[in-house]
């Protein structure tokens, strides 16, 4: 079955959200403080079930985030706790990518933090 | 609190406090005083010193970072957050994150600003625990009040008028000022409280200050002035549906008599419903457990009736059964089992239904009722040996009754030996218990006052059986204080702080008249019949409860016999393997007997032979003998106790109406289990030992036999006889007859006539197993092995006819020739023994083919000449018998070369063995005994008589065959038979306890 493209364009608050298992293009980016986080997420969720049927070969997340507030770092840690799943239980090929600007030490610990908590690839990559 | 846990809590608060960018006053207060709660005062400043570098850990800086976003949370901070929570997830309970959700709650609530940051941290932490949302609302609003409206799991506690309408629950005090919430959090079953007020209320004995959050965990006791709340007042609000229908317990003694006439209780009535705690009280003697034996139907009153809803307690109606539960004083608890084993099998006897899981999920509830779930693995131990305290144990027992869920339980001095917090603790639980539906009857000694008060009614004994009270306990205190005009004799309870003193009810009743000294007499103001005088006014015709006609339902089902033997069985393994001092004493036992034994015996007869032989060791029948009595004796002590230890907790199964057949068959099942490896080793060495190569099989199953039957008979023992120094006293009295009368210490032939003793077997040896197993083992080892197993039916014939000529003809010769010349008179001794026995002699000869005429004993002359031609024809017999013999030896010669034969006969054949079964000992050959001849000679080659074919208990002793059924069997099988035939009817004799009723009877 063909994997749907999930595509969420970003706002002010919310964060763009680009899952593209046709050209492996796995990726969020920008500002992750969403008035509701559960029901903002809930497509990703929906998406993640549907990927965990048939895992795309050598899927590169990347989070390319400016700030997330301390409910998105929760529902963040979720999405890293279904992929780790995802490795541990169907030996996926998943990798994580962590984006950070050089300059800002805050999401670098946050990174590191994350790395910390889940059992996955996970590189810290800064720009 | 771990150290690990506080430090974790230390973070989260910094976390909480640093946000914003701004710090407030207050947290670091709160910190302060929470550490200061938990720990010592030198290690709150090393914690405070965690918080407050964690604290100080500036904020990373983001350059060209808007300045709303330096209001806003690090991500740092939030992640750091959720791995904290998440450590905490993995080492704590939900119960113990719900109370570390509260301490960040109420640590936030420290910032009166309410930041929209510090909140969403809590609220990812909630989120993290799986605390929820709605649960989440609840602590929050409870920890805030923001809202006046209560949630229906609140409880507001104060003055009438402060009471909002919106609350719906209330307990309302109209002497104090303050205001105190409580919370039942439902899905982890605790209850919080809060106070908001001034005056001083004590938590436990501990002040409490206003408006922090208290956990009232079970058995807690809030002290207002001059009252108290208790957490099953609290949780009687939460428990919302009562379990089962309600239903009223009716008791109406006339006279209760002890056995010996005595009278131990007067006419007193009971009338009470469910939901109802009813206390016992009295000075000793004056008849509580008497009372409550009767109340729970484990005696019938002498005059009167005992109902449950409209069914007769004693009419023994199986509607009942399950109904009523008993704790004994003493502990009924299997002590080489755990907490959570003594639940288990207790659950699995009561409940057929329920699979594993719910087994295990009912017995975690009732552990975590009654807090005995950190114990749970420990083994329960005995009195002596406590590993588990002595309110543990009190717990544990009551428990066991709760698990099954009865309806009435009465309770013998649960809180005695207890400490007061322990006491309480119980008796809250109970209070608990009846708050759900239940009938609680508790005989209390000396309870504090805060105990006293728990109780709906109290009934109170005076000596002699007599009811004095029968009531509101605090009413009691006045009832007497009238009876006796005391002043102020309308003030219950002290004016200051509330309590009452049971002590001065007592101290009433017992009020002693003073002489004209002014000395105490030992004669008592008011004597236990003017009480009673005044109990029958006020109190025996009070209200009738309303007669319930429903049955009770009971959720009793307990499993059917086969399931009951193996719970019991695998109850008692388990008990039993967990005592490793008596495992290793019950393998190591008989091995090291009959290493002993062997070893002693092993006589090498120098004189014959340099190496051991079987053939010449002297000891091989005294050996047979003593595995028999060793046997005998080991079974015995390994089962006499058996019944006994668990009589206590027979007891209180009697509640459960358990098969007893059951529960014999699985001590029975164990205990031979036991037996089976004992012989299986015993065999096994000793025979090693003893070079005994052949017969394995049936020295063992002999054995085993003989185990099982000392198995029952102490199993009869431990259900009869109620000390255990008893039970050992009567052990010699049955092994001696056992020894005396087995056939081999003692030869039947010479005991005293008084005993049947001469050439029979006596009547009452044949009562001995010891005989039926020592002459089974003896006929079997001689007759059965390589060696003679072929031989013995030449050598069978041959003893025949040598007996005949070498010993009959001769004693007949003798007989004739010791009487008087002339014919043979009738009223001759010796003429009737020699015509009886020449006349059975000659149907036997006629068989063979003797074809001479029986003389007509008219002369001596004609009857000698008789003998003369027996003789000849016997000879011709004998010869013809030796003949077949010889053929048969040189054939066994031809396939086998003679050494062999030899050594065979060396490592089969045991020497002494065949002097003592062809009697080549006994001096007399053959004897006259009651008027007949009797063969001495060769038992084991001589014929049963056949006096009795279908059962032949009396043929002579070690007879090789015997009669069954008019057949002819071996007499091994025979003996076994025999044994087990006793086995079968000690079984059923201790089915119903046979010896104990006996006993009783002659009593």
């Amino acid at each position: 079955m063909e994997l749907l493209l999930l595509k969420i364009s970003g706002t002010e608050d919310t964060p763009e959200i680009t899952f593209n298992p046709e050209n492996n293009e796995f990726v969020i980016s920008g500002r992750s403080l969403p008035e509701d986080v559960t029901s903002f997420y809930a497509p990703v969720f929906d998406w993640l079930n549907e990927f965990a049927e048939n895992p795309a070969n050598e899927a590169i997340f990347k989070f390319k985030l400016e700030y997330f507030n301390t409910a998105s770092s929760k529902i963040i840690l979720d999405i890293l706790m279904k992929l780790e799943e995802l490795v541990q239980s169907d030996n996926a090929d998943i990798t994580v990518e962590w984006h950070y600007s050089e300059a800002d030490d805050d999401m670098l610990e946050a990174g590191d933090e994350y790395k910390e908590l889940v059992e996955l690839p996970f590189n810290l990559i800064s720009y | 609190m771990s150290e690990e846990i506080l430090q974790a809590l230390m973070q989260l608060f910094a976390i909480i406090a640093r946000q914003d960018g701004v710090l407030i006053n207050n947290h670091e207060k709160y910190v302060y005083n929470f550490l200061a709660s938990q720990l010592n005062s030198n290690r709150v400043d090393d914690y405070l010193k965690i918080y407050t570098d964690f604290l100080n850990q500036s904020k990373p800086e983001v350059p060209g970072a808007e300045a709303k976003d330096k209001a806003r949370t690090s991500m740092k901070d939030s992640v750091r957050t959720l791995s904290i929570c998440k450590k905490i997830n993995k080492t704590l309970a939900q119960k113990q994150k719900t109370i570390v959700l509260i301490r960040l709650l109420e640590f936030f609530k420290n910032d009166s600003n309410h930041s929209a940051n510090r909140i969403a941290i809590v609220e990812t932490a909630a989120d993290v625990f799986k605390i929820e949302k709605a649960e989440f609302l609840d602590i929050k609003e409870f920890v805030f009040e923001d809202k006046d409206a209560t949630s229906e799991n609140e409880i507001i506690v104060g003055q009438t008028p402060d009471l909002q309408p919106a609350c719906k629950h209330y307990i309302s005090f109209n002497n104090y000022t303050g205001k105190c919430k409580f919370i039942h959090l439902r899905s982890i079953n605790i209850v919080i409280l809060k106070y908001h007020g001034s005056t001083e209320l004590y938590l436990n004995g501990a002040v409490i200050k206003p408006e922090t959050i208290y956990l009232f965990p079970h058995g807690s006791t809030l002290r207002f002035p001059q009252t108290s709340i208790y957490y099953s007042n609290i949780i009687s609000f939460f428990v919302g549906e009562k379990s089962g229908d309600a239903f009223s317990f009716h008791a109406h003694i006339v006279e209760h008599k002890f056995p010996n006439g005595t009278k131990a209780l007067n006419e007193l009535k009971i009338e009470e419903h469910s939901g109802n705690l009813v206390g016992i009280m009295g000075a000793s003697g004056s008849g509580k457990t008497t009372l409550l034996t009767l109340l729970s139907g484990q005696d019938k009153p002498s005059n009167g009736e005992i109902k449950i809803n409209s069914t007769d307690l004693n009419s023994g109606n199986k509607e009942l059964h399950g109904v009523i539960g008993y704790v004994p004083q003493d502990d009924l608890l299997i002590e080489d089992l755990t907490v959570y084993q003594n639940l288990y099998y207790n659950a699995k006897l009561c409940f057929n239904d329920l699979d594993e899981n719910q087994t295990n999920e009912k017995i975690g509830k009732t552990l975590s009722s009654l807090g005995l779930e950190e114990i749970k693995h420990i083994k329960v131990g005995n009195a002596l040996n406590k590993k588990i305290s002595g309110g543990q144990r009190k717990r544990l027992n009551i428990a066991l009754e709760l698990l099954r869920e009865p309806h009435i339980i009465f309770l013998d001095e649960p809180t005695s030996g207890l400490s007061s917090r322990d006491s309480e603790n119980v008796m809250d639980l109970l209070k608990e218990l009846t708050i759900k539906g239940k009938l609680i009857f508790v005989v209390i000694h000396q309870p504090s006052s805060d105990i006293f008060k728990m109780f709906d009614k109290m009934l109170i004994l005076d000596k002699g059986g007599y009811a004095a009270f029968y009531g509101n306990p605090i009413e009691s205190v006045t009832h007497f204080k009238k009876i006796t005009h005391q002043i102020n004799n309308d003030v219950a309870e002290c004016n200051t702080c509330g309590s009452v003193n049971p002590e001065t009810i007592f101290n009433l009743i017992e009020l002693k008249e003073i002489d004209e000294y002014g000395n105490y007499t030992s004669k008592r103001k008011v004597e236990p019949k003017q009480f009673y005088e005044a109990y029958k006014q006020k109190f025996f015709n009070a209200l009738p409860i309303e007669n319930i006609k429903k049955t009770i339902k009971t959720s009793l089902n307990t499993p059917g016999k086969l399931k009951q033997t193996m719970f019991f069985f695998l109850r008692d393994l388990y008990s039993k393997i967990s005592n490793k001092q008596y495992v290793l004493i019950n393998l190591l036992e008989v091995p090291a007997l009959v290493l002993f034994l062997s070893l002693i015996i092993k006589y090498i007869d120098t004189t014959k032979s340099s190496e051991y032989t079987f053939f010449h060791n002297y000891n091989i029948p005294a050996y047979f003998f003593m595995s028999i009595i060793a046997a005998l004796l080991v079974g015995l002590t390994i089962s006499a106790e058996e019944i006994y230890k668990d009589q206590k907790i027979l007891k209180r199964e009697k509640f459960l109406h358990l098969s007893r057949f059951s529960y014999l068959s699985s001590k029975v099942i164990l205990l031979f289990s036991i037996s089976l490896i004992q012989s299986a080793l015993f065999v096994l060495i000793g025979n090693l030992v003893l070079g005994i190569q052949a017969n394995y099989f049936s020295f063992f199953l002999m054995l085993f036999s003989v185990f099982c039957f000392s198995n029952i008979l102490g199993l009869i023992l431990s259900s009869t006889f109620n000390s255990p120094v008893t039970i050992y006293i009567i052990i010699p009295l049955i092994i001696i007859p056992q020894l005396i009368l087995g056939g081999a210490l003692f030869s039947y032939s010479k005991l005293s006539s008084l005993f049947g003793g001469g050439y029979k077997v006596p009547a009452i040896a044949n009562a001995m197993v010891s005989r039926w197993a020592y002459e089974g083992l003896a006929v079997d080892m001689y007759i059965n092995n390589p060696y003679n197993k072929d031989k013995y039916i030449f050598n069978k014939l041959e003893s025949r006819f040598n007996y005949k000529l070498v010993y009959f003809i001769p004693k007949i010769e003798q007989l004739i020739k010791d009487r008087k010349i002339g014919p043979l008179y009738d009223y001759d001794e010796n003429t009737k023994i020699i015509k009886t026995e020449l006349a059975k002699d000659h149907t036997e000869a006629v068989e063979l083919g003797f074809d001479k005429a029986l003389p007509d004993f008219s002369d001596a002359a004609s009857t000698l000449e008789y003998l003369q031609e027996l003789n000849g024809f016997y000879s011709e017999k004998y010869n013809q018998a030796s003949a077949l013999k010889e053929k048969y030896l040189s054939q066994e010669l031809k396939s086998k070369d003679a050494k062999e034969i030899e050594q065979n006969k060396l490592t089969y054949f045991n020497n002494h063995l065949d002097e003592i079964v062809t009697g080549s000992l006994e001096k007399e050959k053959i004897v006259i005994y009651n008027h007949s001849l009797v063969q001495v000679v060769d038992p084991i080659y001589k014929d049963p008589d056949g006096s009795n074919k279908i059962l032949g208990c009396n043929t002579h002793f070690l007879s090789a065959t015997k009669y069954f059924f008019h057949s002819m069997i071996p007499t091994y099988y025979f003996n076994l038979m025999i044994i087990w035939l006793i086995n079968g009817l000690l079984f059923i004799l201790l089915y119903f306890d046979g010896l104990k009723k006996l006993f009783r009877m002659v009593k």
